[in-house]
């Protein structure tokens, strides 16, 4: 062999040895470089503003925590797919955060570690929980993680917007008929040129914000004793579903999608061109932030039938095979303990889990967050062991009826047909 | 080895089981044919008392049209690469300049220009309705309605695809024609349309068939970063393509398995489309 090969051979055995040792690091499992018992946590996270939040929740744990060290990362996008990644590779984080539609779907499918246990070993005080917010980290009686922030969706309006009209403010009893004939009041074509200037209400491009809706007209999304058999096709849900849509459709006081061009719900809101949104707490915490200067404030949803409205939740979670649930469980007890859920709640990141930290003065002064807080009773969660295919056929039926190519009816029993479909694979 | 077999065979495996990816490797369960007849079968379904044979699953078959439908471009995309190709060929002052500016689009990140496109495509503050509110013309929501949403998206994909590859190509091959050809011809009489219908496009033949494969290939795999940056699949699962649709059921579903299955039908008709357009469109390809 020439020295010109034999130099190029072992070029290339180098970098070849190289590109490997990239992907490799030596580290003792579970243990950081100063023998602290090391726990990997994982977050996601809506908006740039909760990044210190979070972060120093953590600094509080591993200063109040010596022998723990918790490394924490914050997903900005792709939560999901980053932790089913993980998963697969067997390399899951210690603990993470489990949205309330996936739990169940976690729970069956054994990545979460049962925490009845520690629970009851440690006295935690279940009854302080909203119970709508520990149904979705429970099944058979057990439990697989507790809610560490929680909040509902509510009416948000533009208090100048109603004032302009001569409306009273919502009431906490409003009806459906009521929030109707507001919306109707409130949609006007300011600079007269034939075209809506301010919209009365918007259609949630959010999914979720369509189930309080069904809620209230005594709809639910799956049966409560079965988390597999759909019951959005049942005549109390499409009913909810084709009063929100005809907003749009009939009463013209809604747009479509294309007559309020890119904005959100939310821009749309904060800009002024929407008078009333259905939404949940994180986009209190952003208009406050994007539009410091706007008088709005929150009901609870119009009365269909009943007072309910969906409620949302984020816990924390033990991975299964973590091997160090002790040390788990200790950092878990910590981000949902009240202490660390009212300094959260204080930075605006979410609604409280708890009743205990709902009834803090802090909130005395607060109407808006009372307003969240006070429907968190009777609120509902969503979830189910196939959340995620269910919400892909809820787009797609709602997508249908407002491109009027179905009947609500027709196009949410084909969403169900499909769902049953699907998941039968 | 490593990093191409290796996941091809696991991916053909996977094609056989069910695994949801959560429950880690323990979870694979062996399902056999079972995902194919999820995804391509047929059954006989009772409806309102008829009994109806209906697709196992017709999202498939929709997004399988989605695809098809997206594909319909490639002729149009071929032809704007061939007339630039032709044009930039001529001789003419700042022509290098042109053709940079032409192939630009192709260096650049296509989810930016997904992006970029979507705020074109905006219905009140959008490029594209401004210019066309000063004809008068009110546009319509463009992604937004079922009806227009994949004319957008072929719109955006031609945008970015004419100037690039495609362009390229028939550029090298108009510079691989014997000017004598072209100087026979003229001493002949032949006009402009005939040097080209009679020499040009017979001696480009090859390079059409390798761009029209190769699109057809990319056609099948492609409509991703479409969906995922400006529609989201939508509306009512209008744009979603079977690309978008193996990455929904590799990572919002956790099907893996069905995934995997998805991957080697596409693989398939892929083989299939390419193999037939080889054995048929291989008859016109002229090589000298």
């Amino acid at each position: 062999m020439s020295h010109k090969r034999q130099y190029m051979a072992t070029l290339c055995l180098s970098w070849i040895g190289l590109l490997v040792m990239t992907g490799c690091e030596y580290r003792r499992a579970g243990v950081d470089e100063k023998g602290k018992i090391l726990l990997r946590s994982i977050s996601f996270t809506g908006t740039p503003t909760e990044y210190p939040i979070i972060m120093a929740s953590i600094a509080d744990f591993n200063n109040a925590h010596p022998d723990i060290h918790v490394e924490h990362e914050i997903v900005a996008m792709e939560y999901s797919s980053k932790l089913l990644t993980a998963f697969a590779a067997g390399k899951a984080p210690d603990v993470f955060w489990v949205p309330s539609g996936s739990a169940q779907s976690y729970i069956i499918r054994g990545v979460l570690l049962e925490i009845t246990p520690f629970i009851q070993a440690d006295g935690i005080d279940l009854n302080d929980f909203y119970p709508a917010t520990l149904d979705p980290y429970r099944l058979n009686g057990r439990y697989y993680g507790l809610p560490n922030d929680a909040c509902s969706s509510v009416m948000f309006f533009n208090k100048e917007h109603y004032d302009a009209a001569g409306l009273r403010y919502p009431k906490d009893d409003w009806s459906w008929d009521e929030f109707v004939s507001n919306a109707k009041r409130l949609t006007r074509d300011i600079d007269g040129d034939g075209k809506t200037d301010q919209w009365g209400f918007v259609i949630p491009g959010d999914i979720w914000m369509l189930f309080p809706s069904i809620y209230s007209n005594g709809g639910r999304l799956f049966d409560p004793l079965d988390p597999d058999l759909p019951l959005f096709a049942k005549p109390e849900a499409t009913q909810a579903v084709e009063m929100l849509l005809n907003l749009a459709l009939k009463e013209k006081v809604a747009p479509l999608r294309g007559q309020m061009g890119d904005q959100d719900s939310k821009r749309g809101f904060q800009l002024g061109r929407i008078s009333m949104m259905i939404s949940g707490w994180w986009d209190m915490t952003d208009t406050e932030e994007y539009a410091p200067n706007m008088k709005y404030s929150v009901a609870p949803m119009p009365r269909i039938k009943m007072s309910e409205t969906q409620i949302y939740s984020t816990g924390t979670g033990i991975y299964v095979n973590t091997p160090h649930p002790r040390e788990a469980w200790e950092y878990v007890k910590f981000v949902t303990s009240s202490q660390q859920m009212l300094v959260r709640c204080k930075g605006r990141l979410a609604g409280p889990s708890r009743r205990s930290v709902g009834k803090d003065p802090y909130f005395n002064d607060r109407y808006k967050d009372k307003v969240f807080i006070a429907t968190m009773e009777t609120g509902l969660s969503c979830y189910g062991a196939h959340f995620d295919i269910m919400q892909d056929e809820l787009i797609q039926a709602r997508d249908r009826v407002l491109q009027e190519l179905q009947t609500t009816e027709d196009s949410f029993k084909e969403g169900e047909l499909n769902f049953l479909r699907r998941i039968k694979k | 080895m490593c990093f191409s077999f290796f996941p091809i065979a696991a991916s053909l495996l996977l094609a056989f089981c069910r695994w949801d990816i959560i429950s880690g490797l323990k979870g694979i369960e062996w399902a056999g044919i079972g995902n194919f007849k999820s995804l391509i079968g047929f059954s006989y379904v009772v409806s309102l008392g008829k009994t109806t044979l209906a697709p196992n699953d017709p999202l498939f078959w929709k997004y399988l049209y989605n695809t098809v439908c997206l594909m319909s471009a490639i002729p149009v995309g071929m032809a704007g690469s061939l007339l630039l190709a032709v044009l930039l060929n001529k001789q003419f002052p700042l022509r290098n300049l042109f053709r940079t500016i032409y192939f630009l689009p192709t260096m650049c990140v296509p989810v930016a220009l997904f992006l970029l496109w979507r705020w074109i495509f905006n219905n009140q503050y959008g490029l594209l309705n401004w210019v066309l509110s000063l004809a008068g013309l009110h546009g319509p929501d463009w992604l937004g309605t079922v009806a227009w949403a994949k004319p957008s998206i072929m719109l955006a994909g031609l945008w970015m695809g004419i100037g690039g590859g495609g362009m390229m190509l028939y550029l090298a091959g108009l510079q691989g024609i014997p000017r004598e050809l072209y100087e026979a011809a003229d001493i002949d009489g032949a006009h402009a349309w005939q040097r080209f219908w009679h020499i040009t496009w017979p001696l480009l033949s090859p390079t059409t068939f390798f761009i029209f494969i190769t699109s057809v290939i990319g056609g099948f795999q492609g409509g991703f970063e479409a969906a995922y940056m400006m529609t989201g699949g939508g509306p009512a699962g209008s744009t979603t393509t079977m690309a978008y649709y193996i990455y929904q059921n590799a990572f919002t579903w956790f099907q893996m398995g069905l995934a995997a299955t998805l991957s080697w039908i596409l693989f398939i008709i892929v083989m299939v489309v390419t193999l037939l357009s080889w054995r048929f469109g291989g008859r016109r390809v002229f090589y000298f």
